[in-house]
């Protein structure tokens, strides 16, 4: 009897080891399902290259190029602003705290990461948005702009928490050495540590990246989610994520619009699958060096 | 010579400047950004607001009180089928996860850890909600559920592999088979560091918005069953944050203080518990 209960719990845990795998398919599947009958009417790069997406007018049109541009602004603002910083205070934080605050950083920094994206959203429309349009004197202050420098503080925790790992993780001969050498600390920092922690600093950037684009409450609340196509930061755009949220709700079953919106699920896993492998694949380089 | 060794000096204490300025421009905003919250939600937060159902608008007072229960199971769905999936799951990848297939598991979780949550919200609407032919708080659980699995599981491998391998050995030693030490002395061994994973999870679910926008949808009543539509605290705060009454704009700045509050103390109580227990093992 007891045999048998453990041979069917030692199953039932082989069962969610592979529940896991057939969940990312099932996703998979279930957007594939949804999503491609869709090209039946639109051809694929109407869909992707198309100008104007206008899903409900007569006829309608399902142009996603300024939706994809959305997100890449306020992502690509984002990552310009945020990688440098995060980067500059993982060093803080690993190399020149000294360790109490270092372990005060860490837990601080960890526990801002969970302030949850509908709050910063709208701390972001609040401040942030009125402060744009005074300095910027733009009509409208919920542009890429905002949605950057919120997605940005979003990125933030995530890009230090593993770098800082990253950095602390490089053996403590290399910096000896260094020192040993002459070399003053930001010369070590800068010459020794980075390279050798690099790897891992690229992975927390990809992931810090996935975060930004897979975001969608603070971005819906402060990029002003107009769908046209952005030439600067100081206009209002819509992400991907940002179309999906705001039009699911009210969609009609298995109309075309339906089924464009799923689409763009696909697109959305995509990018997140390959930021993803690309990040495991800079990981695995820091486990097996 | 000497010119050289000052200048070197100069370019390392600014450096050193410049990156304590970068963890400096890092926190602060997030720091102001919650102190931010506290000071505008400190005002509208009373007893009313966690046991009255919200008003409409015009009407002052009211509460939030249905979109907190709201949440409250809605986490708890999702515990419920998410959290012995994960732990088992865990279990699989620090016991035999060294496979090929282990691999491949592991790698699976990072990608569902990756996927947009949004992306999951829309999985769990056709999976539910289109079946149902109704919003539900069902296809809420199961979307949040989904996203505590990954989390869950890493971590619960990870606190399975700090175990030492002393203990392993001393109950192999005694005769107890590969599948009764994990259970009963690793796993054991293990679980204040399990809890703090799903404490972790516990605390990014409660905040999360965007996958039940059109799963759990949310509802201006008290709980009216588990299929049908239900509030949720996020949702709640993002309608009326986009509202444009100042009345709602206070509820709204009320909820989320509450919501960092509770999100805020699950992650510290979490750590706590992981220091007192791993403090020994340093």
């Amino acid at each position: 009897m007891r045999r048998f209960k453990e041979f069917i719990i030692e199953k039932l845990v082989f069962l969610s080891g592979i529940l896991v795998i057939l969940f990312v398919c099932l996703i998979f599947v279930f957007l594939l399902k949804e999503g491609l009958s869709f090209f039946k009417d639109v051809k694929l790069s109407a869909f992707l290259l198309g100008k104007y997406w206008y899903p409900i007018s007569e006829p309608p049109r399902f142009g996603i190029l300024p939706l994809i541009l959305g997100s890449l602004f306020v992502t690509l603002g984002a990552v310009l602003f945020a990688v440098p910083l995060s980067i500059g205070a993982a060093f803080y934080v690993a190399e020149i705290a000294p360790a109490r605050i270092r372990d005060f950083l860490k837990t601080g920094i960890e526990i801002l990461a969970s302030i949850p994206s509908v709050v910063l959203g709208f701390v972001g429309m609040i401040t942030l948005v009125p402060w744009i349009k005074a300095i910027f004197h733009v009509p409208t202050g919920l542009t890429a702009l905002a949605g950057s420098i919120m997605l940005g503080f979003m990125a933030m925790p995530t890009i230090i928490s593993i770098s800082e790992d990253a950095i602390t993780a490089v053996p403590r001969q290399y910096k000896e050495g260094s020192i040993a050498l002459g070399a003053t600390r930001w010369q070590t920092m800068y010459r020794v540590t980075i390279h050798a922690a690099k790897p891992g600093i690229i992975a927390a950037c990809m992931l810090g990246v996935g975060r930004v684009i897979g975001e969608t409450m603070a971005v819906m609340m402060i990029t002003g989610n107009a769908a046209v196509i952005p030439r600067t930061f100081l206009q209002p755009v819509r992400t991907l994520t940002a179309t999906i949220a705001a039009e699911m709700g009210e969609v009609v079953h298995g109309s075309a619009h339906y089924h464009a919106l799923f689409s763009i699920g696909i697109i959305l896993f995509l990018i997140t699958f390959m930021i993803n492998i690309t990040a495991d694949f800079f990981l695995h380089r820091v486990r097996t060096k | 010579m000497k010119a050289v060794y000052r200048r070197r000096k100069v370019v390392n204490a600014l450096m050193c400047a410049v990156v304590f300025l970068c963890a400096f421009l890092t926190l602060a905003p997030l720091i102001s950004i919650f102190g931010y919250v506290v000071s505008k939600g400190i005002a509208s937060v009373n007893f009313d607001f966690f046991t009255h159902l919200p008003k409409p608008v015009g009407e002052p007072g009211g509460g939030m009180g249905n979109a907190i229960v709201g949440s409250l199971i809605l986490v708890g769905l999702s515990c419920l089928w998410a959290i012995p999936l994960g732990i088992a799951g865990g279990v699989y990848l620090s016991e035999f996860g060294n496979s090929k297939l282990g691999a491949a598991v592991r790698f699976t979780t990072d990608v569902l850890n990756g996927v947009p949550s949004i992306v999951i919200g829309i999985f769990a609407y056709t999976l539910f909600v289109v079946p149902m032919k109704s919003f539900s708080a069902v296809s809420g659980g199961f979307a949040l559920g989904i996203i505590m699995i990954p989390t869950v599981m890493r971590t619960t491998e990870e606190m399975l592999r700090l175990v030492p391998a002393t203990l392993r050995e001393a109950a192999f030693a005694l005769g107890i088979n590969q599948f009764r030490t994990t259970m009963n002395i690793v796993l054991k061994t293990a679980l204040p560091g399990v809890l703090t994973g799903i404490l972790l999870a516990i605390a990014r679910i409660a905040g999360e918005t965007a996958p039940l926008l059109f799963t759990a949808f949310g509802n201006r009543f008290w709980h009216q069953g588990l299929d049908q539509p239900m509030a949720a605290l996020p949702l709640q705060i993002f309608v009326y944050a986009i509202s444009p009454f100042d009345d709602w704009h206070r509820q709204a700045w009320a909820g989320a203080l509450v919501l960092i509050a509770m999100v805020f103390l699950i992650s510290i109580v979490s750590r706590i518990v992981i220091y007192l227990r791993y403090r020994s093992f340093k």
